[in-house]
């Protein structure tokens, strides 16, 4: 879009003060936009170094009890927030210290001008930096709450049978011979011995 | 153009003096030329019109002012392109020298207005 200057009305002296504000606003505006930069990165960097270095939260260690998609789920949440982690703190970084680039020297028009763009991109940087950081974070947070509140893995079920009927449950123990299944019922303590079948089932006959 | 102003040419450095005449604004529109950077952000080039510096001044949609504006600040980075023309208020912001010029100011002084208006395609 190209566009027409024109003469306007006489100027006033709000329209120098203004004009000089705007000049002051331009010319601290970059060092702002890196100051609140930096404050964010160390601020969020501090924050995220609380939750997982100094183990604020902490979930389970064996995952591995987790019910299956459950376990997966826990994982792919994990690795989102390592994406988002880094993808937020390489962007607040962008913000706080600018690209590690080379302008063509034929761009170079207004000095001003161009510290107000690199502003206007290092601001932007800064919002998506910390949108994803404090989603990191939840992420963190949520894959923390699953391992603890997660549905467990089935346990394993052992179905014997015996001359006195099949029984089936959760082995609980087995102490001279006798087998102890946690069953619907309650503990049933089956011999051995007398067991014509001892079978793994996935899910006891209701 | 006024008493105080600087003949082109001429070398003793004009006093500063936040002076304006309706001369400057209509001098400026012809001598200025536009050229926009990125959206939302003009670059006016042209010589002042009292001490005659050539000068660049941009002109922008949105500044950042902090991160409380962060908010306000985005909802701002798409400005539509405006239809309409607007009145920016324009200051010499040269860094020659000009005596008498209080710390922390640049330019000569001089100040008007200006008409920016979409071109017709």
């Amino acid at each position: 879009m190209t566009v027409n200057l024109g003469p306007a009305g006489p100027a006033t002296e709000a329209d120098l003060r203004a004009a000089q504000e705007r000049e002051r606003l331009l010319a601290a505006e970059l060092p702002r936009v890196r100051e609140a930069a930096t404050a964010w990165r160390n601020g969020l960097g501090g924050l995220l170094t609380a939750l997982v270095g100094f183990s604020l939260i902490k979930g389970q260690s064996d995952i591995g009890q987790l019910a299956v998609p459950w376990a997966a789920c826990v994982g792919i949440i994990l690795l989102a927030a390592v994406i988002s982690g880094a993808g937020g703190a390489l962007l607040l970084m962008r913000a706080a210290n600018g690209r590690p680039t080379v302008t063509p020297a034929r761009e170079l028009r207004s000095r001003t001008a161009a510290d107000h763009i690199e502003a206007v991109a290092a601001a932007a940087a800064l919002l998506r930096g910390i949108g994803l950081t404090l989603s990191c974070a939840a992420l963190l947070v949520a894959a923390v709450a699953l391992t603890w509140y997660g549905p467990g893995r089935a346990q394993p079920m052992l179905e014997t049978t015996t001359p006195s009927g099949t029984v089936c449950g959760s082995p609980a123990g087995i102490s001279n011979g006798n087998l102890t299944l946690m069953t619907a019922a309650g503990a049933v303590t089956v011999a051995l011995a007398q067991a014509s079948a001892v079978q793994a089932v996935a899910h006891c006959p209701s | 153009m006024t008493a105080s102003d600087q003949s082109p040419g001429q070398k003793t450095p004009l006093p500063y003096a936040e002076t304006t005449d309706d001369a400057y604004s209509a001098t400026a529109a012809k001598s200025f030329t536009a050229t926009k950077l990125a959206e939302g952000t003009l670059v006016l080039r042209g010589p002042c019109p009292r001490c005659h510096a050539v000068i660049d001044i941009p002109v922008v949609s949105s500044v950042f002012r902090g991160s409380r504006s962060l908010g306000g600040w985005l909802r701002a980075q798409a400005p539509r392109p405006s239809e309409d023309s607007y009145t920016e208020p324009m200051l010499c912001t040269c860094q020659d020298d000009h005596p008498d010029r209080p710390a922390g100011r640049s330019g000569c002084g001089a100040y008007w207005s200006l008409t920016i208006s979409p071109a017709a395609e």
